[in-house]
């Protein structure tokens, strides 16, 4: 009875898999198409498309911007978060909580509202410039990653490490540089490559942030979609999808994707 | 080596109250052990002594020096924690190292230090490994020599040895007092372990509800326990009120379990009731009627064979219930033993197996 029970468990969990990972394995598929139009089976095997997405001056040129932004929106994001995460873990003061939630929020409030709410707001004081613009939307949805990483590993830290550091005679500045902030290198670390994947991958703010000059890869690839159809579009999918899962390798290498993504 | 003094020293969280009126001495080069059951405010204590937290009021003076206010930055203390706090991103002898960089010790002399405080704890060829890669005993001797080589005015241990097993926790507090007495360091340690304390101390203070019920050497806890608290704690049973029947300088004369028996002399007066601690280990157990007077009989209720000895509780005829600890060694040459339950035996004691506490 246990037994069967276990098979069961062990095919839903494969079919979930199946599930999640499917369309990725798809898009890879496709992406090796040398054929003029996206089909499954791949008709015949090229590269011919991964040189085609590489050459279109609209994915390259999205491709710098989106890279460009994902590295000022996290390091912008991640100083911002440690400081908050500092103060929502070490603060005794009242409404620590309601500050946690606020930090945390834009987990919550789906990126087109965000995406809107900065558009508007910006609009309001007549600042258009779409390069910033887009590092505001950005650093704000991709804030929470670092204050979560690195609030975890604030409350698991045992407080008489620093102690110790005070009792052997570290200022409290020397306690931050050679003790607390060496224990959070990992965690800054990991927040720092989500935040960068994170924004790599947005589209919902993107759309309402981006301008016709300033276009991000995901906003570049969905225009277009919207008037072409061929494996291009599967070969530059594939490459990102390539990417992220280098960088949530790296992440679970130094941190522990679960510690992040389970609360 | 420092000459270390808490005067009067109150703290308290809220309406709690978790030091109170604590003074206490511990004399240049020598082991005071704070001991107590937890939330007793030993830590509490200890903290406030090594600069951890605050008093309300109250002063701690080191070498007469009042360092009460003083950071606990600057008050060269070596201190090693119940969690032991090895700082898990630097090596051994970089953690060893800590407290001689924060002093600006010169770096040829910091390695130099460090190998010396490393070989005294035995751990002369870990020092490139990193904490994690050490056993549990490995771990605490790397506390203990971080704390040592900064030649701190006073070495301070919260329960350190809690985590260990028994045997590794045996070993670490003969080294441990091996060290202390080596380098004749003014230590302050904190346990709730009875045995840990009476053999690494010169001094104990035994802590009940934030105060300190009694200071003295360890053997002066163990034989003249004054409240029943610290007589408990010493590890001493068989409480039970007695009837003063006589008292003068020679001796004191008491009524219990139906009849009269001797105790040391102490300030007690004729009639008044007082309560009795009696050691278990004092007292003997027969299976004839010993020559002697004052013997009571009683029927073996329970029987704990402990191999080297046994602990019994035995059924007296006025309801009472002694326990009493018999090594098994002795018991072999009066050939009847280890006694089974139910069988009637005769038990008897010297004076000094009598303590008459405080009310």
């Amino acid at each position: 009875m246990n037994a069967l029970l276990h098979r069961i468990g062990q095919a839903v969990t494969a079919l979930l898999y199946v599930f999640l990972l499917a369309p990725l394995v798809f898009v890879v598929l496709v992406s090796f198409n040398g054929g003029p139009v996206p089909s499954f089976p791949p008709t015949d095997l090229s590269l011919h498309w991964y040189l085609a997405a590489l050459r279109s001056e609209n994915f390259m040129n999205g491709l710098v911007t989106s890279a460009w932004l994902a590295l000022a929106a996290t390091l912008v994001a991640a100083p911002v978060g440690v400081c908050a995460a500092f103060g929502i873990a070490r603060g005794r003061w009242r409404g620590r909580a309601a500050l946690e939630a606020f930090f945390l929020s834009p987990l919550i409030v789906p990126g087109i509202v965000i995406g809107i709410a900065v558009l508007v707001a910006l609009a309001a004081i007549d600042f258009g410039n779409a390069p910033v613009r887009l590092l505001i939307g950005h650093t704000l949805i991709v804030l929470p990653y670092t204050v979560r990483t690195v609030l975890a590993s604030l409350a698991r830290m045992d407080p008489a490490l620093e102690e110790a550091g005070a009792v052997f005679g570290a200022s409290r500045a020397q306690v931050l540089f050679h003790i607390t902030l060496p224990q959070l290198k990992g965690s800054i670390l990991a927040g720092a490559i989500l935040s960068f994947i994170l924004s790599f991958d947005d589209v919902s703010v993107s759309l309402f942030l981006s301008s016709a000059q300033t276009s991000t890869l995901p906003i570049a690839i969905m225009s277009y979609m919207q008037y072409n159809f061929d494996p291009s579009i599967a070969a530059i999918s594939a490459m990102l999808i390539v990417a992220t899962l280098a960088g949530a390798l790296m992440v679970e290498r130094f941190f522990g994707l679960k510690r992040i993504l389970g609360s | 080596m420092a000459h270390v003094s808490l005067n009067r020293l109150h703290k308290s969280h809220g309406d709690n109250i978790v030091v109170r009126d604590v003074s206490l001495d511990i004399p240049s080069g020598r082991f005071l052990t704070l001991l107590g059951p937890s939330g007793c405010g030993k830590s509490s204590t200890l903290r406030i002594v090594a600069g951890l937290s605050q008093p309300d009021s109250g002063r701690v003076l080191i070498d007469g020096r009042d360092v009460t206010r003083l950071d606990v930055q600057k008050r060269n203390i070596g201190m090693v924690f119940q969690s032991l706090a090895l700082f898990p991103h630097m090596t051994v002898a970089d953690n060893v190292a800590f407290g001689l960089k924060m002093r600006g010790v010169a770096a040829k002399d910091q390695t130099a230090r460090v190998r010396r405080a490393l070989d005294l704890v035995h751990l002369g060829g870990m020092a490139g490994r990193f904490p994690r890669q050490l056993s549990g005993g490995q771990q605490q001797r790397v506390a203990l020599a971080r704390a040592l080589v900064v030649e701190p005015s006073i070495l301070i241990l919260d329960e350190p040895f809690g985590a260990l097993d028994r045997k590794l926790r045996e070993a670490m507090q003969t080294e441990l007092y091996r060290i202390t007495r080596e380098l004749g360091i003014t230590s302050l340690f904190v346990t709730h372990d009875q045995e840990e304390a009476l053999m690494l101390s010169d001094s104990v203070a035994v802590m009940n509800q934030g105060r300190v019920e009694q200071v003295g050497s360890p053997v002066d806890l163990f034989e003249r326990p004054r409240s029943r608290f610290v007589a408990e704690f010493m590890g001493l049973s068989n409480f039970v009120r007695a009837q003063v029947v006589n008292a003068d300088e020679r001796g004191t004369t008491l009524n219990a379990f139906g009849r009269h028996f001797e105790a040391p002399a102490a300030a007690v007066v004729i009639g008044e009731s007082v309560e009795v601690a009696l050691r278990p280990e004092r007292i003997r157990l027969s299976a004839q009627a010993p020559q002697t007077e004052g013997a009571v009989q009683g029927h073996v209720l329970q029987a704990i064979y402990h191999g080297s000895s046994s602990d019994y509780a035995l059924r007296l005829p006025d309801g009472h219930v002694l326990n009493v600890r018999q090594g098994n060694e002795q018991a072999e040459m009066h050939d009847a033993q280890p006694f089974t339950i139910g069988t009637a035996v005769w038990a008897q004691w010297q004076r000094s197996a009598v303590h008459i506490l405080q009310p």
